[in-house]
């Protein structure tokens, strides 16, 4: 077991190795450019004596130069040497001209090895100051509305499966579905519309998640705040997801009771609630705890679209607007964060297949 | 997916707001009598601004983000001088008078009144204004696109020592030098900004010399990290200065919540406080960050906002009627310096020819894309000058829609159906070649793609097959840049002072991704740019660019579309709200709420 640990863990490495050059290149060859974006050309005629003929171009490439984008991408640069006179293969074409440590991926890696992200594009933030200041927010979101999504779907499912095929398993089964199709953005500006005080219900707040006068109030006062605020994002977050949690612990439970062992214990006159709740609970949880390790990165990468419809200052937002105005140390610094989280997650989930499930073992069989 | 998105919003809450709207009693309380009042006796209250995304900083030469300049600007930082909401004119602010402009129009002399004081109590001196400036040519600062403006502003320095007498030099004439230096020089207070005074030691050449060894390729960024200006940039350009902006303004910077406020309070001891009645009279301005129009409107609906400028056209006139929102609001639109356009690529084997173009523009239905898109608050653009003022030429007439002259048009420019395929088709360069293009334009901007599906419905009854395709701002902007586009639908927010078409219309802004992107070309037009910008008589101005918008009706490198309304609501309970005719279109430091309908307090 330890050894299976120890192989994964290393396996790590290149892993995050391949998936950082990946988005790198991706993220870099991508069309737009952050300078000229900077540069704010074209988007107001305003008091330009603009005289050069190269002026902006000069200016953007002061800016890239700022930014060390006018380095080399990688460690080595390919040129195509094709040459009609002398057509050579495919392979001889190709011509690497090596770059040195001088390129925009090994000190983009070199800082991240000292936990710098670099600083934002857009505000000069650095991007580990950017980031601490949004996990916090994205993590209790996620938290409690993956906590309520829990308790309401798994009950959800149990009751369904034991009751199949009555009236109440098909309006429950409707009913999730109805939430689950309906898309989340919509709902979000429904519930803001009718619920935040327009022409319509003065309940919840319109956005955000603070008051006009959050300053002056008490430490309680602020706790108030701060949930009043929380209840339609979290309402958004969740509804979604009863359907795809409750279906699972349906389809778990299903299978579970018709094993010969519940046979048994019903035949050995075990209460239905012992029969249900102690034996066959425990096993139809399983697919349902290795979703939850997969949830890991979801955790904290947040939701773009109810960040964007509440103002919510979370990382899902950061993630998009980050992306949309090519603020690289952003975008690879969220990618990288993610990419950890992701293979932790899975990591954890392989782990805990075997803590539950006695019959799978990663050690090497014992001769 | 948004588009879609907005229809359900709109069709579910117009079906539900004629269901059950006005169970609220309409008399509103706001409606005060306030002949007897005195602005000065009702100080007090918040005023809530919406903003539609959070500041990318409060440093106005390294914030580049619009939406920080109204933050800002005249609220925390000034300049010497500022445009009359009125005239439309610059006159002194911070300077005692107009600037004195020497015989070769080269040197501009600004007095500055004594009187004046940073927040922190500090006087304001010409070396202030200096150390502005140079924190502009400093080449390390993020003021990349401001120090192009800069570019011929060469030097600033105190007339024979005296703090209060600044005389700058120009290395080139320009008629608009004055509003450039007067107006765009926000103040900044050296002793903050510049702490250990590191740019003294700088003179205006060294900064040249520094420029240009930067720009040379055979410099890197690191040769240049023992460099004290370099320094002074590091902290000059940092996340903490632009975080904590300090001014001569009426207000002053309180706080700054990521993603959610800016707060700003107002400043007890403002310099110009006991000169008149009504200025600078709230406590406190509140920025409020909601990324969506709907969510914001709510907000100003349950009174949780006061203000929201800009709001698009479709909520304006659809989402703003209930008795309940007209009970607590106001709404109100006016005109601003901008006009929207379908460029065409002046170097596009097809629109190369004026016939063509012109064509173009006798097939663009105007009066239905002001009635439909803009719910009839446009009014058409003929050309560059913004219709209010004086260069505008009255004279002209817009091309009118009419198919059967672009028909004529383009029959006459060699455009036939030789092959009977339906699409107008000619020889050219040897090859037979299809009228067929496409529309760019951004996505997001449903005006602008609604445009270019009305052009292309009418081009089609013609014979012209074109298309619309969108794309995302930054790679839009890449192709336009890069002239890599048939024809594009896009806008100019223009000055709401005297026009200067240097940088949209000279040929020599073609090249080097300057904005010229449609590559027009034009003699006559270059030489009016030319001699234009370096006349300082207003009134031959004027006939200059009269002569300039006719060669552009002529000439149509532009099929010129609309100038468009701005739309604003606000809170009934706000008095000395005066509208004007450009952004944002209001002055907060105006604004007041008389005492007995105050809604917030300190």
């Amino acid at each position: 077991m330890l050894n299976y640990i120890i192989r994964r863990i290393l396996l790590v490495f290149p892993t995050l190795f391949v998936i950082t050059v990946i988005s790198f290149a991706i993220s870099r060859l991508a069309p737009g450019d952050p300078a000229e974006l900077k540069a704010g050309v074209g988007s107001s005629q305003g008091l330009s004596t603009g005289q050069g003929r190269d002026l902006n171009e000069k200016m953007i490439e002061l800016i890239r130069k700022q930014w060390n984008l006018d380095k080399p991408l990688f460690y080595i640069t390919t040129i195509d040497d094709f040459n009609d006179d002398h057509p050579k293969s495919f392979f001889s074409r190709l011509m690497y001209r090596w770059n040195g440590t001088n390129n925009q991926y090994h000190i983009w890696t070199a800082n991240v090895f000292k936990l710098d992200f670099g600083k934002s594009f857009r505000d000069n933030q650095p991007v580990f100051d950017k980031i601490k200041e949004r996990v916090p927010i994205t993590l209790a979101l996620s938290l409690i509305s993956t906590l309520l999504a829990y308790l309401i779907a798994i009950p959800l499912g149990i009751y369904s499966a034991v009751n199949q095929h009555t009236l109440w398993d098909r309006i429950s089964t409707v009913t999730v579905f109805i939430f689950y199709s309906l898309p989340n953005f919509w709902i979000g500006t429904m519930l803001i519309i009718f619920f935040g005080g327009g022409d319509f219900f003065d309940w919840f707040p319109y956005a955000g998640l603070y008051s006009n006068n959050y300053e002056s109030l008490s430490t309680m006062g602020k706790f108030t705040d701060l949930i009043w605020h929380m209840i339609l994002p979290i309402t958004v977050y969740t509804y979604g997801s009863f359907a795809y949690l409750s279906r699972q612990m349906r389809v778990g439970m299903l299978e579970i009771i018709r094993q010969d062992y519940i046979r048994t214990a019903r035949a050995k006159g075990l209460t239905e609630n012992v029969v249900i709740y102690k034996h066959a609970l425990r096993n139809s949880l399983i697919p349902i705890i290795t979703i939850l390790a997969y949830i890991l990165p979801a955790m904290i990468s947040g939701s773009v679209i109810i960040e964007t419809i509440f103002t919510i200052p979370g990382m899902g937002s950061l993630a998009f607007e980050a992306i949309t105005s090519r603020d690289y140390p952003v975008v690879m610094a969220v990618f990288t964060i993610s990419a950890v989280l992701t293979l932790i997650g899975i990591l954890l989930a392989d782990l805990l297949y075997s803590v539950v499930d006695p019959r799978i073992t990663f050690g090497s069989k014992e001769s | 997916m948004k588009r879609i998105f907005i229809y359900i919003v709109f069709s579910m809450t117009i079906f539900i707001s004629t269901g059950c709207g006005g169970s609220d009693e309409s008399v509103s309380n706001w409606d005060v009598d306030t002949s007897a009042m005195h602005p000065k006796d009702n100080t007090g209250d918040w005023i809530i601004v919406h903003e539609l995304s959070d500041s990318d900083g409060l440093n106005p030469y390294t914030s580049t983000g619009a939406g920080g300049t109204y933050i800002y600007s005249q609220n925390i930082f000034e300049a010497m001088m500022i445009q009359d909401n009125q005239t439309l004119e610059y006159v002194p602010w911070i300077a005692t008078d107009q600037p004195v402009i020497s015989k070769d129009k080269l040197s501009y002399t600004f007095t500055i009144r004594k009187d004046v004081y940073f927040s922190d109590g500090t006087p304001l001196t010409g070396k202030d204004v200096i150390f502005s400036l140079k924190a502009v040519k400093n080449p390390f600062t993020d003021a990349a696109p401001l120090r192009n403006y800069y570019k011929d502003v060469s030097k600033a320095e105190l007339v024979n020592g005296d703090l209060y007498k600044i005389n700058f030099t120009c290395s080139e004439v320009y008629f608009k030098h004055d509003v450039i230096i007067g107006a765009g020089i926000s103040i900044l207070p050296r002793h903050i900004y510049d702490p250990t005074n590191i740019m003294s030691s700088y003179s205006f050449d060294d900064l040249e010399a520094l420029l240009a060894k930067f720009t040379d390729n055979n410099y890197s960024m690191e040769q240049f990290e023992s460099e004290s200006a370099y320094q002074f940039a590091q902290f000059f350009n940092s996340h903490e200065v632009s975080r904590n902006p300090v001014g001569s303004g009426p207000f002053i910077f309180k706080e700054w919540r990521t993603d959610d406020r800016v707060v700003l309070n107002r400043s007890r001891n403002y310099w110009k406080s006991s000169e008149t009645e009504s200025l600078n009279l709230v406590d406190r301005l509140i920025f409020k960050t909601v990324k969506q129009y709907d969510a914001a409107l709510t907000g100003l609906k349950a009174q949780e906002i006061d203000l929201i400028r800009n709001l698009p056209p479709e909520l304006f006139f659809n989402q703003t009627n209930s008795t309940k929102f007209n009970k607590n609001n106001d709404k109100k639109s006016f005109y601003y310096p901008n006009y929207s356009y379908i460029g065409w690529n002046n170097e596009h084997p097809i629109f190369s020819d004026k016939r063509v173009r012109r064509a173009m523009t006798h097939l663009c239905n105007r009066a239905k894309i002001v009635d439909i898109l803009y719910y009839g608050e446009a009014q058409p653009a003929i050309g560059n000058v913004y219709f209010k003022r004086p260069e505008y030429h009255h004279g002209i007439k817009p091309w009118e829609f009419n198919p059967e002259k672009a028909k004529a048009l383009l029959a006459d420019a060699g455009w036939s159906d030789t092959d009977g395929d339906g699409v107008l088709d000619k020889v050219i360069n040897g090859v037979n070649t299809p009228f067929s293009f496409e529309f760019t334009t951004n996505q997001g901007n449903e005006i602008r793609k609604k445009i270019g599906l009305i052009m292309v419905e009418e081009l089609r009854k013609v014979g012209v097959a074109a298309d619309v395709h969108t794309m995302e701002w930054s790679v839009y902007l890449d192709n336009v840049r890069d002239h890599k586009f048939d024809a594009m639908i896009l806008g100019w927010v223009i000055g709401v002072d005297s026009p200067d078409p240097y940088q949209v219309f000279h040929s020599s802004q073609a090249t080097g991704r300057g904005s010229n992107s449609v590559s027009f070309k034009h003699e006559r037009a270059d030489k009016i740019a030319e001699v234009n910008r370096k006349e300082f008589d207003a009134e031959k101005r004027k006939e200059l660019m009269l002569e300039f918008q006719e060669i552009l009706h002529e000439e149509q490198p532009y099929t010129f579309l609309v100038c468009s309304k701005s739309h604003l609501v606000h809170h009934k309970r706000f008095k000395g709200i005066d509208i004007y005719p450009f952004r944002p279109g209001y002055d907060l430091k105006e604004w007041w709420v008389p005492s007995a309908i105050q809604k917030y307090s300190k």
